[in-house]
């Protein structure tokens, strides 16, 4: 199966003042029709840098190089006017600060009606139609009602219903959810992850999940990236990164996170340390301040690339692969 | 039985809402905690939880009920009265770079309350800062710095240093962690692990993570619009819960446990609404609702020994799946 989106060498790099940062590097990935495949990282790790560069919705002051290739061609060579034929009909996206996602002086039915009229071409009677359908289609039981509403009337999980609805108005192949769920509580996130799950295998859609809670990753994709400090660390099916994860950082995110089942004598894994700072310079293993290896590992100054582990499992750790994984 | 070192009793607080209306924000809340002892509330936001952090800092004034600090009822205390109790109860904040006056030095924040409050002077309250600090995990030479040079996780380690300044007996901590990324969670959990055992604290520890707040609490009440829905021994709570919502809540939490993967979840309806004071608040997205749920009062009641819950149903729930 081709992929319908292929991500090569992407590297952003933010310029200003005189100086360069480089934000995200090396990040290469296939999204394949119909799968949910997961970038997860913590903050600053380059996971919503990576997502806004696919459909250059970064500031100015960012550059991405590399390729994101879409149906044979290249997203970052497009033309702005070429891009917005893309954005919101073929590849959508759904954003982590549902407050500021929506227009908050237009009804909910003028902004939900918009891009089917901008894209289809759809008449006004039409779009509407539609739009009360696939309110619908989210769970909302009052579609006729919150078309006339204005989003400051709207709770977060109606908002983000909303948000779903216009991202799907347009049959996307593709939709990248940033952040989908961050800012909702848990029961609220449960209805809205399940939402998004049913509709996404209903339409045979493929979901690019970003998140920073690897509950949702278990739960909910098919594969997984894990981004660290700009770099893709270790990438694979969720299964096999989430039971047998062969990079460290993977390793001791997992022992990190505090289970509602696990024995609570259990003392929890910490990570020492930070994130570096200013890691787009580092050449080595930007993980190596921090690793539990540390001690053991020499060759973390070499620039390791993502090595094969099997066929579909790929890590940045030259050490645990070259054997003793269970030191 | 000694007497416990904080005790709620019947505490409820309302702010004005739209129409003359009122919101109840906390509803006859009654609990207490051991000293040494780690107890949580857990909830989704708006449920009150934070409100009742600053109901018994004195940060906001209760309506009715009880806050007594080994038997003396705080909320009868005028001001001058109330603080010489203060040093003994102290609170760390959720956002932590928004607690530290961004203008003063490290050395400066600390220092503050222990000279507010007489404790120390000279060469031994400098002792004691670096002290304060080395006991939070940061190098006594970052006293000199300001708050902005520091990450967020270190911001709070300051912030947790701050508030053990007055040697309080009990620590009062509102969602400490939210803010933080999975790993510096995990660092800022265990000191507040090894200070509780260090220094024989008692915590009332405030959070929306279940995992979070069960790592460190020993006991655990589950708060929804305003009330305790169910309160237990932290151990069993989560694995076995009695009321609907607290099941709901755990079968919400997601689990890097790929085995758990696609389990059966309950799944609440619709989202917290304003309904009708009386009657469970739960009424109208609980899947185990009666028709007489909408009416009948849901009073705490006691179905394992410490183990609480204010479903009516529960008793009946539990029978249901023992069989």
């Amino acid at each position: 199966m081709d992929p319908i989106l292929s991500v090569r060498n992407l590297q952003v790099t933010f310029s200003g003042l005189g100086n360069q940062s480089i934000a995200t590097s090396d990040i290469s990935f296939d999204v394949f029709p119909g799968e949910v495949l997961a970038l997860v990282g913590e903050s600053g790790s380059g996971k919503s840098v990576t997502a806004l560069s696919l459909l250059s919705l970064l500031t100015r002051q960012a550059k991405a190089t590399g390729t994101v290739r879409y149906r044979g061609q290249d997203l970052l060579s497009l033309s702005e006017k070429q891009l917005d034929a893309i954005r919101g009909k073929q590849i959508s996206m759904i954003f982590q600060d549902i407050m500021n996602s929506l227009n908050p002086v237009l009804t909910i039915g003028k902004q939900l009606t918009e891009p089917m009229i901008c894209h289809n071409g759809l008449s006004q009677a039409e779009a509407r139609t539609r739009a009360v359908s696939l309110l619908e289609q989210t769970g909302i039981r009052d579609a006729q009602g919150i078309m006339k509403k204005y989003p400051h009337m709207l709770s977060g999980g109606m908002r983000q219903r909303v948000m779903i609805a216009m991202a799907l108005s347009c049959d996307p192949e593709l939709l990248i959810a940033d952040e989908p769920t961050t800012a909702l509580d848990v029961t609220i996130q449960l209805q809205i992850m399940q939402l998004l799950s049913s509709l996404q295998k209903a339409r045979h859609m493929a979901l690019l999940l970003i998140t920073h809670d690897l509950g949702l990753v278990a739960e909910n994709a098919d594969r997984v990236l894990v981004l660290y400090a700009g770099q893709c660390v270790e990438c694979g099916d969720v299964d096999t990164i989430l039971t047998h994860p062969l990079h460290p950082y993977t390793r001791s995110l997992l022992r990190a996170v505090p289970g509602i089942h696990d024995a609570r004598d259990q003392r929890l894994y910490n990570i020492p340390g930070t994130v570096p700072e200013s890691y787009g310079a580092m050449t080595g293993c930007r993980f190596h301040d921090r690793c539990p290896y540390k001690a053991h590992c020499r060759d973390y100054e070499k620039n390791a690339g993502l090595l094969p582990v099997t066929d579909t499992h790929l890590t940045r750790c030259a050490y645990l692969l070259g054997g003793d994984c269970d030191a | 039985m000694p007497e416990p070192l904080l005790s709620v009793r019947h505490l409820t607080k309302t702010y004005p809402a739209r129409r003359g209306q009122k919101l109840i924000a906390v509803n006859d809340v009654s609990f207490s905690i051991d000293r040494g002892e780690a107890f949580g509330l857990v909830g989704e936001s708006g449920c009150g939880k934070s409100t009742i952090a600053r109901l018994i800092m004195g940060l906001e004034k209760a309506d009715s009920g009880e806050i007594c600090l080994d038997g003396e009822n705080l909320l009868s205390l005028r001001e001058t009265q109330r603080r010489p109790h203060r040093p003994r109860y102290q609170m760390v904040f959720q956002d932590a770079a928004s607690s530290l006056n961004p203008r003063r030095r490290v050395r400066d924040l600390i220092r503050d309350p222990m000279v507010e409050h007489h404790i120390l002077s000279g060469d031994a309250l400098n002792a004691r800062v670096d002290a304060l600090l080395s006991m939070v995990g940061l190098h006594p030479d970052m006293a000199q710095r300001y708050p902005h040079e520091f990450s967020g996780g270190q911001k709070q380690r300051l912030c947790i240093a701050r508030a053990l300044s007055l040697n309080p007996e009990l620590l009062v901590l509102d969602e400490p962690v939210s803010a933080l990324d999975v790993s510096i969670q995990a660092q800022i959990l265990n000191l507040l692990r090894d200070l509780q055992k260090q220094l024989h604290l008692t915590y009332l520890f405030i959070g929306h993570g279940l995992g979070a707040v069960r790592y460190v609490c020993d006991r655990i009440a589950v708060m929804y619009m305003g009330r305790i829905m169910e309160s237990g021994d932290s151990e069993t709570l989560f694995s076995s819960p009695m009321h609907p919502y607290t099941l709901a809540l755990a079968d919400a939490s997601p689990s890097a446990d790929i085995r758990l993967r696609g389990r059966a979840r309950i799944a609440l309806r619709g989202e917290m609404e304003d309904v009708p004071q009386t009657g469970c608040p739960l009424y109208h997205r609980c899947p185990a609702a009666e028709e007489a749920c909408q009416t009948r009062s849901t009073a705490l009641e006691e179905i394992a020994p410490g183990h609480w819950t204010a479903c009516r149903r529960a008793r009946l729930l539990r029978e249901e799946t023992n069989a």
